[in-house]
């Protein structure tokens, strides 16, 4: 075999890429039923499959790592699909347990429980009048029941459940809640919300609430859902990011610069980026992007420049090998689209160009999955996606500097909350008016959705190969297999 | 030299081209062998017993339950958490050690005034956390004094109203207190998350049209109020 002397490129750039598409596309399978080896033997396949069919060059030691990436590829998808589907459905048995709340959300008409109890993981729904405060102590009694399945739905409620670890649904027939002190993470989240939401001005609390907390205002919610900004108040890679920045600006500081060494920055750099996610909730996005940046973070401490799109594969890797299930989070599968174009338009390109293309193309690439599951997309976040990212990228960071006072108790904080209460207003102002230029949704439709999912294969592999035939060839055999295959 | 038809780089490309799309094929085989496999379950339904349901033994049988599940330890209240209305300097929520009584708090919350009625009152009983206290004014000076706002009804003479559960109304890391909506004015009601002045002015509205609400649950009832509000504030409101 000649091996040509290749550029940097493909295999070489992003390696994790094609595991990644291997990963996922077996954990699809395996969620649709698909006996683990079989979806294990698929991923190594679409794996090795996407590596030649787009490689018109071809480094040194291509078929080793090929061979070993596809290999990786059937390892993690066999034993996170075993893993996937040694859970069993459970039917009336009996249930007696207690422990911490971790995670409360609304649910429909109730209130979701996600209870650390000390044999396993419950998901119980009570009330909105009986619901407990994450960090609560619960205690029930009742029987197991299988998660719903709505049939006619994409949402699969076991597979939503299953990512966040929990074990099975609890119909209880005797609940027991004690309100708990401070005392873990979670109860520290609920006196940080009673803080935010009794301390600050309706706009900003709920704009601290969303950001610390990965808590949606449903106020803010609704508009922002209008104006195509909803992933403005999930806690995403734009907020781990911000979090990452401010730590390692903080860790810079010329009084840390000289006790610890450029390398070694990067320890408390990452414990704050970490405390950041788990105060936020933990979300799939944030701990995708918690990941990426932790990537980013090692590359810096080794000296070793690293691969946007690379960093975004390991994470989403990383999540996928511990629950495959994350596969079938709507949030989480946005979240890695959108990284994965940002990550390739900046492998492609910088400047103001890229900055302009770049948000209608994440736009348009995460519409068949945004129109599939919320309904019609606004078009108005074209535009609004322009300039809502650097403007948020202020107004966070000052809002939550201005926030700092009320927050601590100190008299007047209120109105110096308010200062960026009249800055969020003035937001709400211009995302209205130009919501009312361009008041046209798009709801779903199979060709255009086609056009998108193509383009975003298309982008992506241009994001690591030069635009050529083969690079083309190449996504277009990859569009065709994931349409044939999930 | 002659040189092998693969050792071409065209060529050689194509036989890669070829080889992938081989591997696309065969990955399709697989999903399409496997396809009367699928079901909108997981395959392996009788892999084992869940994992949550590995309840010890001892604790399986039903009359233990109750008496081997650990119960969770009481939460150790370190301060009390008490509330003063009426004629006192400062009526508000104050924390104030374990086993304080009433002047305490009357101390806590600014002195008595000089309009209130302290025989009706009694200062040496005994305190517990979370109660409300009510000092009346003196007959005749009551009506121009006027309780706070979000005093309860005035009553006739003093009270200590008990907290309404076992279970400390806050706790320390707490801060403030849920919005009582059958009382609060137009401003505190705009403190809860997800209500504007336009909604405040509604639940006044229909405080005003069709009296206190009995439930939580019959905020729904208010014009710009949902399930979803609702559940964004219900944590932050009381009827009592």
């Amino acid at each position: 075999m000649t091996v040509l002397p290749a550029p940097s490129e493909g295999l070489a750039r992003a390696p994790l890429l094609f595991l990644l598409a291997g990963l996922f596309s077996a954990a699809a399978l395996c969620g649709k039923g698909m006996p683990p080896a079989a979806a294990a033997a698929v991923a190594s396949l679409v794996c090795a499959g996407l590596l030649l069919v787009s490689s018109l060059y071809r480094p040194a030691r291509f078929f080793p790592f090929m061979a070993a990436l596809s290999l990786l590829a059937f390892c993690i998808s066999l034993a996170a699909g075993l893993r996937m589907n040694s859970f069993s459905p459970v039917d009336g048995s009996p249930v007696s347990d207690g422990g911490e709340v971790v995670l409360e959300r609304p649910w429909g008409y109730r209130r979701a429980l996600v209870v650390e109890g000390r044999s396993g993981r419950y998901l119980i729904r009570v009330r909105p009048y009986r619901a407990a405060r994450e960090g609560d102590l619960v205690s029930f009694s009742g029987r197991a029941v299988p998660f719903p399945n709505f049939s006619g739905s994409s949402f699969n409620e076991r597979l939503y459940w299953r990512a966040r670890g929990v074990d099975t649904e609890v119909e209880t027939s005797d609940i027991f809640i004690r309100r708990m002190p401070v005392r873990t993470m979670a109860s520290f989240r609920t006196a940080v919300r009673r803080r935010i939401l009794l301390s600050l001005p309706p706009r900003v609390r709920g704009y601290m609430l969303a950001a610390v907390l990965g808590v949606r205002d449903p106020e803010l919610a609704d508009g922002h859902r209008v104006w195509g900004t909803a992933h403005l108040l999930a806690v995403s890679g734009f907020h781990v990011g911000l979090a990452a920045l401010a730590a390692w600006k903080l860790v810079s500081l010329a009084c840390f610069r000289r006790i610890l060494p450029s390398g070694w920055r990067v320890l408390p750099a990452s414990v704050l980026l970490w405390a950041y996610v788990l105060l936020a909730g933990g979300a799939p996005s944030a701990l995708r992007a918690a990941v990426m940046i932790q990537s980013v973070f090692l590359g810096k401490a080794l000296g070793r420049r690293g691969n946007a799109l690379n960093a975004v594969s390991l994470a989403a890797v990383c999540l996928l090998a511990w629950r495959f299930e994350w596969y079938a989070d709507t949030g989480w599968r946005l979240s890695v689209t959108a990284a994965l174009i940002l990550a390739a338009a900046a492998e492609r390109a910088r400047g103001w160009g890229s900055a302009l293309h770049v948000a209608p193309l994440v736009w348009f690439t995460t519409y068949p999955q945004s129109a599939a599951v919320f309904g019609p997309v606004p078009a108005a976040g074209i535009l609004l996606n322009l300039v809502a990212l650097p403007v948020f990228a202020f107004l966070y960071p000052f809002a939550l500097a201005l926030s700092l006072p009320a927050l601590l108790g100190i008299p007047g904080g209120y109105l110096i909350a308010g200062t960026a209460e009249g800055l969020f207003i003035l937001w709400e102002k211009i995302a209205g008016a130009v919501s009312a230029l361009v008041p046209w949704s798009v709801s779903w439709d199979p060709w255009l959705a086609a056009a998108g999912g193509a383009l975003f294969v298309l982008y992506l592999s241009a994001g690591i190969y030069p635009l050529r035939g083969r690079t083309v060839a190449g996504a277009a055999f990859a569009f065709l297999a994931g349409v044939l295959f999930l | 030299m002659k040189r092998n038809f693969f050792s071409e780089p065209k060529y050689q490309g194509l036989l890669f081209f070829a080889a992938g799309i081989a591997c696309f094929l065969i990955a399709g085989t697989l999903v399409f062998l496997f396809s009367g496999k699928f079901v909108d379950r997981p395959s392996g339904a009788k892999a084992g017993p869940a994992l949550s349901l590995s309840v010890p033994k001892e604790n399986r049988d039903e009359k233990n339950v109750e008496k081997t599940l650990p119960d969770p330890p009481a939460p150790r209240v370190e301060e009390w958490v008490l509330y003063i209305t009426g004629a006192v300097a400062s009526p508000g929520v104050y924390r104030l050690p374990p086993d304080s009584r009433v002047h305490h708090l009357v101390d806590a919350a600014g002195g008595l005034l000089p309009n209130a009625d302290p025989v009706q009152v009694n200062l040496a009983a005994p305190l517990s956390d979370g109660v409300h206290v009510h000092v009346p004014a003196a007959a005749g000076v009551q009506e121009q004094q006027g309780p706070p706002s979000q005093a309860p009804p005035p009553p006739r003479q003093g009270f200590i109203r008990p907290p309404e559960t076992s279970f400390p109304a806050r706790s320390p890391g707490d801060t403030g207190s849920p919005v009582n909506v059958n009382r609060a004015s137009l401003e505190e009601l705009q403190r809860l998350p997800g209500i504007g002045p336009a909604t405040a002015r509604a639940i006044l509205e229909y405080r005003s049209v069709s009296g206190s609400f009995s439930t939580i649950t019959d905020l729904v009832k208010v014009k710009g109020i949902g399930p979803k509000k609702l559940e964004a504030i219900r944590d932050h409101i009381t009827l009592r």
